[in-house]
């Protein structure tokens, strides 16, 4: 039996470039060389996730994808889960959008396993795709940079309100900065404890957050449970 | 007598015997250490807190004392309660009924997840009813204040029979020794009624260095100049620390420094960051990363510090700090132009 050598990625491997626009693919594409990767590009996606994974498998050693890939194709899926299920299989994976802010829902619900979040143009040169992309080669060998580790702490649910048809809660994680309020889709609270959407504000959960991130899009949330309850009040007699 | 020390302590990192009086900023944070174990004192929101402890191995937190529930001073805790490298064993806090922020219900809430878990001890009687559990080692933590009384009764609205009594006023004020020999104050928010208090009791406030209360802001009495010359005369300092931060309010004020040399003429006095009383406009970060210890400083990087971190050692016998005076001085002298300070009014000396 052949045993494979885990090692670093490196100059010359082959990188898979996701994209629904083939345009962007290329122009992608070229930046990934000049990092050093051998570039392979996949655009349009297929309509499965299921199959996409499987060819970046088989091809490729790393992964960038876009995330809004229903633009031109018909897929019904977003490049940040499949970003976070390559990471999963530990195929180093990063992000690369225009739409970082628009999409900031439809990111946060799979930020814990997106180490790098790249804005076309202003975060992709050849040298923070390699950077991003070594990065996440580390999560996939189980190294994790400060701002990425998450702990155990409160999150304190404020208000919530609908945008453009996603309930989105907005919260504040005090360990992480006690006065600025975060916004997260309800799905990530509700994924963990079933019919906890209908009276979210005021209530407190623990859950693990990277505390130490260093901006609100960097913020990823996991693992929701109901924090001790804090008393309304002295109870009536 | 305290004496300076330049360089690092020669002591093996195994039994430092120091207390750090941290650079965060506005706020207070000081680490009291021997050897593997420490006390930390108050946790405002920084990442140098975990930065230094990172830096010393995590030592195991004994006790993490917050001196009242003011955010510049509990703003970093959850983040510390939460840290899987740092063991925290103990939480002291006292009660308070007039601070009910969000932020403290955090706290609470962690405190409790915490103590359910059975990791975290909860101890709520932060006053001298307390006696010496705070101690540990050779580091002896002696709770001044609040008395049992006032502690009983907790902060107060003003229709109260005792009067207001505000969450600065209940601030715990501690003496830290190190080895026997008394090294630091730290009076936390520590306002002048409650100093009042204090000073009537009787108790041995005297210390070589004091960290001074509010971070040199008002303490609420009748004269800023009055408090702090009382507060030397009642300490003794040879150091007097004001632990503040540039960005926020311009302290300590010209009526407390004033106070001071009254009545402690030749003291050393180190703000941790450059206020902008001394300094209006910022140093111009890119000719130096202005850190006089090699201690982690929140202002270090950016060029905002004045001292910076200060550590407080005890050394065969005897109480030495970091950074030296004169090291501090000819910082102050070749950048700063109107240094509170100085022992002597003076004018610029800047172009």
């Amino acid at each position: 039996m052949v045993q494979l050598i885990e090692r670093p990625l490196g100059q010359g491997d082959a990188v898979a470039v996701v994209d629904d626009i083939v345009e962007d693919a290329d122009l992608t594409a070229a930046l990934v060389r000049e990092a050093g990767f051998e570039p392979i590009v996949i655009a349009p996606p297929p309509p499965s996730i299921e199959r996409l994974l499987a060819k970046i498998r088989s091809d490729a050693r790393a992964l960038i994808c876009d995330h809004r890939l229903a633009g031109r194709v018909n897929v019904s899926y977003y490049g940040a889960e499949v970003v976070a299920k390559s990471n999963e299989f530990k195929i180093p994976a990063v992000l690369i959008t225009t739409y970082a802010d628009v999409e900031a829902y439809s990111i946060r619900l799979w930020r814990s396993r997106i180490p790098r979040l790249l804005r076309r143009g202003r975060e992709s040169d050849p040298d923070t795709i390699f950077e991003a992309l070594t990065q996440a080669d580390g999560e996939a060998g189980g190294r994790y940079e400060p701002h990425r580790i998450a702990y155990r702490t409160v999150v304190r649910v404020e208000s919530v309100r609908k945008v453009e048809g996603t309930r989105v809660a907005e919260v504040v994680v005090p360990a992480w900065n006690p006065s600025e309020v975060v916004e997260i889709p309800v799905a990530l609270i509700s994924n963990d404890i079933p019919n906890s959407g209908n009276q979210l504000p005021g209530t407190r959960f623990m859950a693990y957050v990277n505390i130490y991130a260093e901006t609100a899009d960097e913020l990823y949330f996991r693992d929701f449970e109901l924090a001790p309850e804090v008393p309304a009040g002295w109870p009536d007699q | 007598m305290i004496n300076e020390n330049g360089g690092k302590s020669e002591t093996a990192k195994g039994s430092l015997l120091r207390v750090i009086v941290l650079d965060v900023g506005h706020g207070n944070c000081a680490i009291a250490q021997d050897g593997e174990e420490v006390a930390i004192i108050d946790a405002p929101k920084t990442s140098i807190l975990p930065l230094c402890l990172d830096a010393q191995g995590n030592p195991t937190v004994r006790h993490l004392i917050l001196s009242h529930a003011d955010e510049d001073h509990i703003g970093g805790a959850q983040a510390l309660l939460a840290h899987d490298d740092i063991l925290v064993k103990e939480l002291w806090i006292n009660p308070n009924s007039r601070q009910y922020s969000k932020t403290y219900l955090d706290l609470l809430t962690v405190a409790r997840d915490r103590f359910l878990a059975k990791g975290l001890e909860v101890s709520t009687n932060l006053n001298i009813g307390a006696r010496d559990r705070l101690s540990f080692g050779r580091v002896k933590i002696e709770i001044l204040h609040p008395d049992i009384i006032y502690a009983g009764i907790g902060p107060t609205v003003s229709r109260h029979p005792f009067g207001q009594i505000t969450s600065n006023g209940m601030s715990a004020v501690l003496r830290i020794s190190l080895a026997d020999d008394a090294a630091v104050l730290l009076p936390g928010d520590m306002d002048a009624a409650a100093f009042g208090a204090l000073a009537s009791s009787g108790s041995n406030l005297g210390a070589p260095v004091l960290v001074f209360p509010h971070h040199g802001g008002s303490a609420g009495g009748r004269s800023e100049r009055d408090f702090s010359a009382r507060l030397c005369a009642a300490v003794r300092p040879e150091l007097i620390v004001f632990s503040t931060g540039r960005r926020r309010y311009a302290n300590p004020t010209p009526d407390v420094m004033a106070g001071i040399r009254a009545e402690a003429p030749r003291a050393h006095v180190a703000c941790t960051q450059l206020s902008r009383r001394c300094h209006d406009v910022d140093l111009d970060r890119t000719l130096f990363e202005h850190v006089l210890t090699d201690l982690p400083a929140a202002g270090g990087p950016s060029g905002l510090s004045c001292a910076g971190s200060i550590a407080i050692e005890w050394d065969s016998g005897k109480i030495a700090y970091r950074p030296l005076r004169s090291l501090h001085q000819r910082f102050i002298e070749m950048h700063v132009a109107t240094p509170l300070c100085a022992l002597e009014p003076q004018v610029s000396r800047l172009v």
